[in-house]
């Protein structure tokens, strides 16, 4: 992760550019999280399934891990509990239409830092990207 | 789907009725007329059934188009619109389902949303061939229209008798629940 003031240099307060891994079975969720972030000067990069993701995560090693909890071949939640066993410090925020209590709270229990619920806002994405990448937690 | 669209959306209440697969599709028939198109999840746990998202085709076109900037419709059109719409049928039944799971305190776990178009016949036979036990159904219809792009949609959760008969235990206990 990178504090950067977008002049080559990087102080204490200046924006978190982060590297995130975006995983989403929708390429319209996808495209959505890509944009709002990239526009926010963070790098992103994308797969659609959960073994593709714990793939990406083992060789780039990014900054923060934003998880659908629905997906073909793996659940989010399955992904989220390999990705900690995998890294004990990987930063993931769960992004899902799933708006039940209980959802959150295993969620939570297994690890995951924050949550964006869908459909996308904007502010909160970046938000809670930037909180999670920062060394804090982004739950609401 | 008033963030995603940018669109005012007015829901009218919602209507509860029981009816048999047969008679369900005859209702929806009166409805939407030919080929529809729906997003379809399968949900589980104490209560289980089946989620949709009906939409007359025309008015899936102008949801779509409402969802993907000119540019990507351009490039992508085909499979951008199919996957905009499965993941506004994701988000409205998740939601909608959700809020349901809350207040009555049962969770439920999602399937993949699958998106199809077709006849509401064809829809209903496939549900039903898969499973036989959702002979017997319950139908929760809610309409939605899109203000300024007339565009009308049902919700549609179709349970079997045994998850409509839990559905009335944990709807009693919540009754309960709020009494005190």
């Amino acid at each position: 992760m990178k504090m950067d003031n977008g002049k080559g240099g990087s102080r204490k307060g200046d924006p978190v550019r982060a590297h995130v891994l975006v995983v989403d079975d929708s390429g319209f969720a996808r495209r959505t999280l890509r944009q709002i972030l990239e526009r926010a000067g963070h790098t992103v990069d994308e797969v659609k399934g959960g073994m593709e993701a714990l793939e990406r995560y083992a060789l780039k090693r990014p900054d923060v891990v934003l998880l659908d909890m629905i997906m073909e071949d793996m659940s989010g939640m399955e992904v989220l509990t390999r990705l900690r066993e995998l890294d004990r410090n990987a930063r993931v925020i769960v992004a899902t239409a799933d708006a039940q209590t209980a959802t959150k709270a295993e969620a939570k229990a297994a690890g995951a830092l924050g949550m964006i619920p869908k459909p996308f806002q904007k502010e909160q994405v970046l938000q809670t990207v930037e909180k999670v990448a920062g060394g804090g937690a982004g739950w609401n | 789907m008033s963030d995603l669209t940018g669109q005012r959306i007015v829901l009218t209440a919602p209507q509860i009725e029981l009816y048999s697969i047969d008679l369900v599709k005859e209702a929806l028939n009166k409805m939407l007329k030919g080929e529809v198109a729906s997003v379809q999840q399968i949900f589980s746990g104490p209560v289980s059934g089946h989620a949709l998202l009906l939409v007359s085709r025309e008015g899936a076109d102008i949801l779509t188009s409402l969802l993907i900037d000119e540019k990507t419709a351009a490039v992508e059109d085909r499979a951008a619109r199919r996957e905009a719409l499965a993941e506004v049928g994701n988000i409205v039944l998740q939601g909608s389902m959700g809020v349901c799971g809350n207040l009555l305190e049962v969770h439920v776990s999602f399937s993949v949303p699958s998106l199809a178009l077709e006849t509401v016949d064809d829809l209903l036979n496939s549900i039903t061939i898969q499973q036989r036990e959702l002979q017997f159904a319950l139908l929760v219809r809610t309409r939605f229209e899109l203000l300024k792009s007339q565009v009308s949609g049902y919700l549609v959760v179709i349970l079997g008798i045994t998850s409509f008969s839990t559905l009335l235990d944990e709807l009693e206990k919540w009754e309960k629940r709020q009494i005190g």
